[in-house]
């Protein structure tokens, strides 16, 4: 006759979890000079914005969201990232039979399980977390990036202009982006 | 008066309804209902395939090409019918012995069975008209236990009939060589002509299809299919310079379009709160797959419009934008970017009207 005993098993769990987000598009600068020139533009244009210019990349990082701008090819990606270190424990209590298969370890396996799910409910957490404080600064970004390009188009028609011929008047209003260039040629 | 075996019977049967003669039920039952194959088909049988190959192909392409149309001959617009635009010569499809391997192993075998796979002739090469059997074959087999394990067949693999005709089967493969530069080349681009109006209703059912689709896995693995049938079927037609060719996804984009608003139709269904950004963003990039292939439609208008009168392209380049203009292709392409960038979390220029979003 098999006798029954009282199982009780604690556990762990240690891990780094991590989670990240991000978006990718295109900026649309018109070629009003050559390539080179507007990259050399638009990295002075997000230089003033605080953003890193390293070669051919500008990167810059506010507030937990990377911002990193291809300058030739005029790829962004916004993009956020974060992790953490979790600590879960639990403890289980069970019963097993000496004529049975080994109590504490399958006790054991099912305690881990349960572990591990929790770390995935927090895992899952931490990626919506990013998530939202990705889309929440997605707006003010896209606004930043829409400023920068217009900038940048603006610069590239006074240089274009000046090429062309002698400028007799030049009227830039930042705030409704509206700007008139006179040339004598 | 022929006669021919019941095998040879189920055969021709099988063969009629790949060429739409018959209703598909009766080719299913006998393909899978195993029969002892014969050791060869009587003369009778032979020559009945061969007829029914001639009548049923040749109806199968007067279903498409006797509307009068232009197309490319020799880079010059050339309008008519299909039969007039090429001489009869021209327009011939030549089966080899795989079409009657084929079909006596279709005949032969339960084709529903995962084990049964059918393989073309060593040293047999495929010609155009045994591929456009197979498309036929695969086209009438669709939505049936037998097309569960073509769908994963080499024999399939690459065709582009196929996947332009069904871009959704295609999404878990990963097809390196497409067979696109035959059907575009001067021997068979009279089939894609003829297929024109086929082709469009099918993308247009696709396109109106994801409206319904609620898991955005399925949409992404719908967009990923068009999209890699899409690439090398337009990049096939400009190294033909068979721009032409391409006309149906101008007929689907004027179909869908101009009514389309904001384009939420295509995202209707769509849930993707739970998803992070860059998977939501991939989810509607492939609802979006067709208004992202205009973009080299526009590419290719834009270029048209630079060659000139003493070009070598200059009258392919004339019908092109004929083509582009009795389809509004400036205002479709408005339209398209309008969407493009309405879907795009970084171009919306109000970017707090969450609301809208799916």
């Amino acid at each position: 006759m098999s006798r029954a005993y009282r199982i009780k098993v604690r556990e762990t769990l240690r891990r780094v979890i991590r989670a990240a987000d991000h978006v990718s598009s295109q900026l649309e600068l018109l070629e009003v000079l050559p390539k080179e020139q507007m990259s050399e533009i638009l990295a002075e244009e997000l230089q003033r914005r605080g953003f890193q210019v390293d070669g051919k990349t500008a990167r810059r990082e506010q507030e937990g969201v990377t911002v990193t701008v291809d300058l030739e090819s005029g790829e962004v990606q916004v993009g956020a990232e974060s992790s953490e270190q979790v600590n879960v424990s639990g403890q289980a209590e069970g019963y097993g039979y000496d004529d049975g298969p080994d109590g504490k370890a399958v006790l054991r396996q099912q305690l881990r399980q349960q572990l591990a799910e929790d770390t995935q409910v927090k895992e899952d957490d931490l990626q919506k977390e990013v998530t939202d404080r990705l889309e929440q600064q997605l707006a003010d970004i896209c606004l930043e990036l829409d400023q920068a390009v217009n900038r940048t188009t603006a610069e590239a028609l006074k240089r274009k202009a000046a090429q062309i011929g002698q400028i007799k008047q030049l009227s830039d209003d930042p705030e409704s982006g509206a700007l008139t260039i006179v040339v004598e040629v | 008066m022929r006669e021919v075996s019941r095998f040879e019977a189920n055969l021709l049967e099988i063969l009629r309804s790949f060429l739409g003669e018959v209703p598909r039920v009766r080719a299913l039952t006998l393909m899978t209902r195993p029969l002892t194959r014969p050791k060869c088909l009587g003369r009778d049988a032979v020559q009945l395939v061969q007829e029914v190959l001639a009548k049923g192909v040749v109806r199968q392409l007067a279903r498409g090409g006797w509307r009068k149309e232009r197309f490319l001959r020799d880079g010059k617009p050339v309008a008519g019918r299909l039969w007039r635009r090429s001489p009869p010569d021209e327009l011939a499809l030549e089966f080899s012995r795989n079409t009657l391997d084929f079909l006596i192993w279709a005949t032969a075998q339960n084709v529903a069975d995962k084990n049964a796979v059918w393989r073309p002739l060593p040293e047999v090469p495929l010609t155009l008209g045994d591929r456009y059997l197979l498309f036929r074959a695969y086209a009438t087999l669709r939505f049936t236990p037998i097309h569960q394990h073509w769908q994963t067949s080499p024999v399939f693999a690459g065709h582009g009939l196929c996947g332009l005709s069904f871009p959704e089967d295609l999404h878990e493969q990963s097809i390196d060589h497409w067979d696109f530069g035959d059907w575009t080349g001067p021997e068979g681009a009279f089939i894609l002509e003829s297929m024109q109006r086929e082709l469009a209703a099918r993308w247009l059912d696709l396109e109106r299809s994801k409206g319904q689709i609620v898991v955005a896995q399925q949409m992404r693995a719908l967009g990923r299919g068009q999209r890699r049938v899409l690439d090398a079927f337009l990049v096939a037609t400009e190294k033909a310079n068979r721009r032409d060719l391409a006309r149906f996804l101008l007929t689907v984009a004027l179909e869908l379009l101009p009514d389309s608003g904001y384009g939420t139709g295509w995202v209707a269904s769509l849930d993707v709160r739970e998803l992070r950004m860059v998977e939501r963003t991939e989810t509607q990039r492939a609802a979006f797959t067709l208004l992202d292939a205009l973009r080299r439609l526009e590419q290719w208008q834009q270029r048209a419009q630079g060659i000139g009168y003493l070009d070598e392209e200059y009258a392919s380049a004339q019908l092109y934008k004929a083509d582009w203009e009795d389809h509004s292709g400036n205002a479709l392409c408005n339209q398209a970017r309008t969407i493009l960038a309405r879907w795009n979390p970084l171009q919306q220029a109000d970017c707090s009207s969450a609301e809208e979003n799916v």
